[in-house]
């Protein structure tokens, strides 16, 4: 869908205006709607500059990039849609019975690992809580680790999901991130329900997940690995083709150096890997204290195809999935949803690159501008 | 008005069941030398709340109101005791209560949380019926006061506790001031080992100081200030340390234990100063027993 609303046009505006001059050819409204039902759900917002001739006009498109030649061709439709089901986990301790012993050396009781999370959610900032590797939602797994991996890594963020059983039966919600629990050793969803929905769930609830989206690829882009991503948020992402190169919109560009917890562990469709936080200095140089879930991050000099590590030339996109840790090692984790080489893959800096943002999921929220 | 970071506290729910009371299988010999056959643990009390009398019951370590614990792995259920903290609410999510609310009043030994109802609701739960509380407290912290480690302690507690700052301390309102030296089983962390799970022990195992120190009026749900007890990592002796705990569980004839103090405040010298006050009692600064007369 198409929405059209008309605003004064005004400098500060100027460097997010797609030149394009619509008043120099006819156009009727079928066409223009034609050419821009391409893009899926947008939101353009026609920008008139006074005085002109109203035909005369400029078109501010927030995902602008796809049109026409450049549309983004997959194999959606060879993709499998799968229903795959988990329950809510109950909260654990990073160490059992005990504190975690901090990157500097103090002791700290983790909280936030596991259970449903009511006061943060995707879209909410990552620094400033007291939490250790927090979800920011519903946390879902499944207690058996054979089908847990089955439940994780087919899911992709950007699914939906129904609550199967108790008070809240029926309701829907959406998969916003993927984590793994180091200590305990188990892969977790992290899935956003509205407030109204969450405070009616119970842990142990079971969560389905309609899930879809494992193998796909752009055409042309066989190279470019796309885990744990959902085609649609793919379309919503505004992901365009930028000579050559699929330019994919970003809040931060991070140097794989920082990257932690999670390299060499196989699988990059499974959980999360985390950039590491301990070291207060380079995030506060980095700016990732504005970090927040749902982001996303590029890192560089790294692959996740195969399994995460160091590769010169590498480039990965992911989604922060869960919280910031002051355990050495360890914080934001960020789920793989592209990864590939830096010839193939462009990182372009967008504030409003965040999961919650494209979803639509948090309307209470103020989104940065560019 | 104290200021806190309440506001950076994550709210995460934790769960648990009604467990069923059970004995040590025999006899239990007390400090005197008798064998009893007390019950205690676990169920649920119709006729033992937060507010009663910790001693003088025919029971050991008797347990007020509802008694959860989590079926889970040890990160699980120590979770569900660490997280809960007292003075949050907890929902019934299972069987003929189901939706009511009651609120934390205690934790014992490192899996066992209480969970005070109304007596209306406490007739209608059955053993096995799941409750629901949603945690928030760890990591709370008093601006200015940074220095005092808080655990178990929700903000709501924390904010009808009637504390206020004096020459840059904290004056707490308890029920009693108990010497260090009383404290019992528990002591060094225990099964526990931090503070913010369960609970240590006032020894009430020699009748003569339980009388001396008059304690024998302690209720459960009282706020306690424990002298020369320091509880920010682990529970020890520190002389001049402070630490403010929760009466949660009731007397015992057991050698070394007693009703049981949950910590939910511990300073370092100077920094706590409990002064005694009759409605230092949770279940009156919580209104759980309105029937009550404080």
């Amino acid at each position: 869908m198409v929405r059209l609303t008309l605003e004064p046009f005004t400098a500060d505006r100027a460097d997010r205006v797609l030149l394009l001059d619509l008043g120099s050819t006819f156009w009727t409204v079928r066409q223009f709607y034609n050419l821009f039902n391409k893009l899926g759900s947008v939101e353009l917002k026609v920008l008139i500059e006074p005085g002109n001739d109203p035909l005369h006009f400029y078109i501010v498109m927030e995902n602008y990039g796809s049109i026409g030649e450049h549309e983004l061709k997959t194999n959606v439709d060879s993709l499998v849609k799968m229903k795959v089901k988990g329950e809510i986990i109950h909260p654990e301790l990073w160490i059992e019975q005990g504190f975690v012993t901090t990157w500097d050396g103090r002791p700290k009781l983790t909280v936030g690992i596991g259970g449903i999370v009511h006061n943060v959610r995707v879209g909410d900032p990552v620094f400033g809580w007291y939490a250790d590797h927090l979800n920011a939602g519903v946390a879902v797994s499944d207690p058996d680790s054979s089908k847990q991996r089955g439940v994780n890594v087919f899911s992709c963020i950007g699914n939906p999901a129904k609550a199967l059983t108790g008070e809240a039966k029926g309701a829907k919600g959406v998969v916003v991130g993927k984590t793994y629990f180091f200590a305990g050793r188990s892969y977790r969803l992290v899935i956003d329900f509205k407030p109204e929905d969450r405070e009616k769930l119970v842990i142990g609830d079971k969560i389905e997940i309609e899930a879809w989206g494992t193998g796909l690829t752009v055409e042309g882009f066989e190279d470019v690995r796309i885990p744990s991503l959902s085609p649609d948020l793919l379309e919503k992402i505004g992901v365009s083709i930028e000579d050559g190169k699929l330019t994919v919109p970003v809040v931060k560009i991070v140097p794989g150096s920082l990257m932690g917890t999670g390299v060499g562990r196989g699988g990059s469709h499974a959980g999360a890997w985390d950039i590491q936080s301990c070291s207060p200095e380079l995030v506060a140089e980095l700016g990732l204290d504005d970090l927040r879930f749902g982001d996303l991050v590029a890192v560089t000099d790294v692959t996740s195809e195969y399994g995460n590590g160091v590769f010169e030339g590498g480039l990965v996109v992911g989604v922060v999935s869960h919280g910031e840790s002051e355990i050495g090692g360890h914080g934001p984790g960020i789920a793989t949803i592209f990864s590939g080489s830096k010839e193939r893959l462009k990182p372009v800096i967008e504030p409003k690159a965040n999961v919650a943002y494209y979803l639509g999921l948090r309307g209470d929220l103020e989104w940065r501008r560019c | 008005m104290l200021k806190t970071n309440k506001d950076r506290l994550v709210q995460v729910s934790v769960m648990g069941e009604i467990s069923h009371p059970s004995t040590m299988g025999s006899y239990r010999t007390g400090f005197d030398g008798v064998p009893r056959l007390n019950p205690g643990g676990s169920g649920i009390k119709l006729n033992f709340r937060v507010g009663d009398c910790a001693y003088g019951w025919v029971a050991d370590h008797f347990e007020p109101g509802v008694c959860l614990q989590n079926r889970g792995s040890v990160r699980q259920f120590t979770a569900l005791n660490a997280l809960a903290c007292i003075g949050n609410k907890g929902r019934v999510v299972t069987g003929e209560a189901k939706g009511e609310k009651g609120t934390v009043t205690g934790k014992h030994g490192y899996s066992k949380t209480f969970v005070d109802f109304p007596l209306e609701t406490l007739e209608k739960l059955t053993i096995g019926d799941r409750i629901q509380v949603t945690g928030w407290g760890v990591g709370l912290e008093i601006e200015g006061h940074e220095d005092i480690r808080m655990m178990s302690l929700s903000p709501r507690l924390l904010e009808a506790m009637e504390i206020r700052e004096e020459e840059g301390g904290l004056v707490v309102p308890v029920a009693k001031i108990v010497e260090g030296r009383m404290m019992g089983s528990g002591m060094g962390g225990g099964s526990g080992g931090i503070p913010d799970l369960g609970d240590f022990d006032i020894q009430s195992t020699s009748p003569e100081l339980t009388e001396k120190y008059g304690l024998s009026g302690v209720r459960i749900g009282d706020i306690v200030g424990i002298k020369d007890m320091l509880s920010h990592y682990a529970r020890g002796i520190h002389p001049g340390a402070v630490t403010i705990g929760v009466v949660s569980h009731g007397a015992s004839f057991s050698t070394g234990h007693g009703p049981g103090v949950s910590p939910i405040m511990s300073g370092y010298p100077g920094k706590l100063v409990p002064v005694e006050d009759d409605k230092a009692n949770i279940a009156f600064r919580l209104g759980l027993r309105p029937e009550k007369d404080w």
